[in-house]
């Protein structure tokens, strides 16, 4: 087999090695592979790595990538200081 | 999907899954755990790993110490290194109430054996370096607690159970529960089964599940939320709980802050929606605590569900009236860190056998009968 440590989540250090490895071993729900490797949940959240990540997890298991799901969008966007957090006294209510 | 089973799981969260590898263990493998989401996708992956015995219950420290001495081997049982680093939990008082209520507990810790400690303010400083003490007068200490990765531990689960032939039905939900001849007869997205034995550890569902039987039972979901930073050099060995507001940190094996705080306001209970108030709230604490964090960067944040019972101790039990149907349930928010004893309760009770704790205080009965003994060590 073709050895190849490409990243593919460079906050977390997940390689395309390493996802194939977690699938082979029958983890094929985006969840599950995402909580197994730490992938999409570093500084980026997924930024630079979800659509890729996607794109193998649909090849590895044969089916579109519109059929895998987007793994949950978690706030803040940007990882924001917590000093600026304490300091934003304006509140928003519940979502 | 096979069409009858010994028994039935319904959650794949750490309740079932434990459960399920006691009866393993036991030579009990004819077993189906049902999940309506991914696996362990309740509180199981939403908590933040903390492992303590000090407790302010016999109920809640008996599971939890046994739980302890667990988690230093199952690691190894299940080729899953799930990071369990014993730290400690230090429990800090602001308040006379507070250091008079910890003072207690340490004291009835001693009945137990836990080594807990009282620490004045320079005793917690000690410990903490990095935390200005202005506002704290002291603190108990307990070294055998810590932390852990829960994850691993989860997913190592998983794979050894499916290796060992137990089915986990992910995306698979219950949608009614009939008792039929031989036990109970359960309509899943997926088709009907027939469960000799059947387990509701559903968690922050485990009321839906029951009133599906037609036995309420008086547990109920409350939202937490909690958030992760980016990873910092070390420099924070024990959890650290504040009992004023239920605030606690701890740090990670990746040098990350993982902790939450009692919300304050009125929100909809809803672990899907987690809020900015929160982060502010976290974030106050944590700079007023840790002033050198100011520019450390909160990453993510979620939120999930405490499974409350009226006690704040689990019910362990077999559904009155219901022969060969169990509740593991009611956790409130300290489900993960006693699950290794409950699967081996669970599994005693499931096989006919005597569990290795008294069965009387986890009763469901104890909230008719008044016996209740609340636990009043329930943070976040």
């Amino acid at each position: 087999m073709v050895v190849d440590k490409s990243f593919v989540c460079l906050c977390e250090d997940v390689t395309v090695d390493e996802l194939r490895d977690v699938i082979k071993r029958g983890f094929t729900d985006i969840e599950d592979v995402k909580r197994i490797t730490g992938i999409g949940t570093g500084p980026c959240q997924g930024k630079q790595c979800m659509q890729v990540f996607r794109q193998m997890l649909a090849e590895e298991i044969g089916i579109g990538i519109d059929e895998v799901p987007l793994t949950t969008i978690r706030p803040p966007i940007v990882p924001i200081p917590f000093g600026q957090w304490a300091s934003d006294r304006q509140g928003d209510g519940e979502p | 999907m096979k069409d009858h089973v010994d028994v039935a799981i319904i959650g794949s969260g750490i309740t079932g899954l434990s459960t399920a590898y006691s009866l393993v263990n036991r030579g009990c493998r004819d077993i189906v755990i049902f999940e309506r989401g991914s696996l362990a996708s309740g509180a199981s992956t939403r908590n933040g790993g903390g492992v303590r015995a000090q407790f302010a219950t016999e109920e809640n420290i008996l599971l939890a110490k046994w739980s302890i001495q667990r988690f230093r081997m199952l690691g190894a049982e299940l080729n899953a290194n799930f990071w369990f680093r014993q730290g400690g939990y230090l429990f800090v008082a602001e308040t006379e109430k507070e250091l008079s209520l910890l003072r207690s507990t340490t004291e009835f810790h001693k009945r137990f054996n836990l080594g807990t400690r009282m620490l004045d303010c320079e005793g917690v400083q000690a410990i903490v370096p990095e935390m200005v003490c202005t506002s704290v007068i002291g603190g108990a200490f307990r070294k055998g607690d810590g932390v852990l990765f829960p994850f691993p531990l989860l997913f190592g689960y998983a794979e050894h159970l499916k290796r060992t032939g137990v089915s986990i039905e992910t995306h698979c939900e219950v949608s009614a529960i009939k008792r039929s001849r031989k036990g109970y007869e359960l309509i899943t997205s997926r088709g009907t089964i027939y469960a000799e034995h059947l387990l509701n550890a559903a968690g922050g569902w485990s009321s839906n599940i029951a009133k599906m039987m037609g036995t309420p039972i008086p547990t109920n979901p409350a939202r937490h939320q909690i958030m992760v930073s980016e990873p910092l050099s070390p420099f924070l060995d024990p959890m650290v709980v504040t009992l004023r507001d239920g605030f606690y940190m701890s740090q990670g094996p990746r040098g990350e802050l993982v902790g939450g705080i009692a919300e304050v306001g009125q929100h909809k209970n809803d672990p899907r929606k987690s809020g900015s108030d929160f982060c502010r709230q976290m974030s106050s604490r944590i700079v007023s605590l840790f002033p050198r964090l100011g520019n450390a960067r909160m990453m993510r944040q979620w939120a999930g569900y405490y499974d409350m019972s009226p006690d704040a101790n689990p019910i362990l039990d077999e559904v009155p009236g219901f022969e060969r149907a169990y509740l593991a349930c009611g956790f409130s928010g300290h489900g993960f860190m006693i699950s290794p004893a409950v699967g081996e309760f669970m599994a005693s009770l499931i096989l006919g056998e005597r569990p290795p704790f008294p069965r009387e205080p986890y009763r469901l009965s104890r909230f008719e009968t008044g016996e209740i003994r609340h636990e009043t060590l329930v943070i976040g």
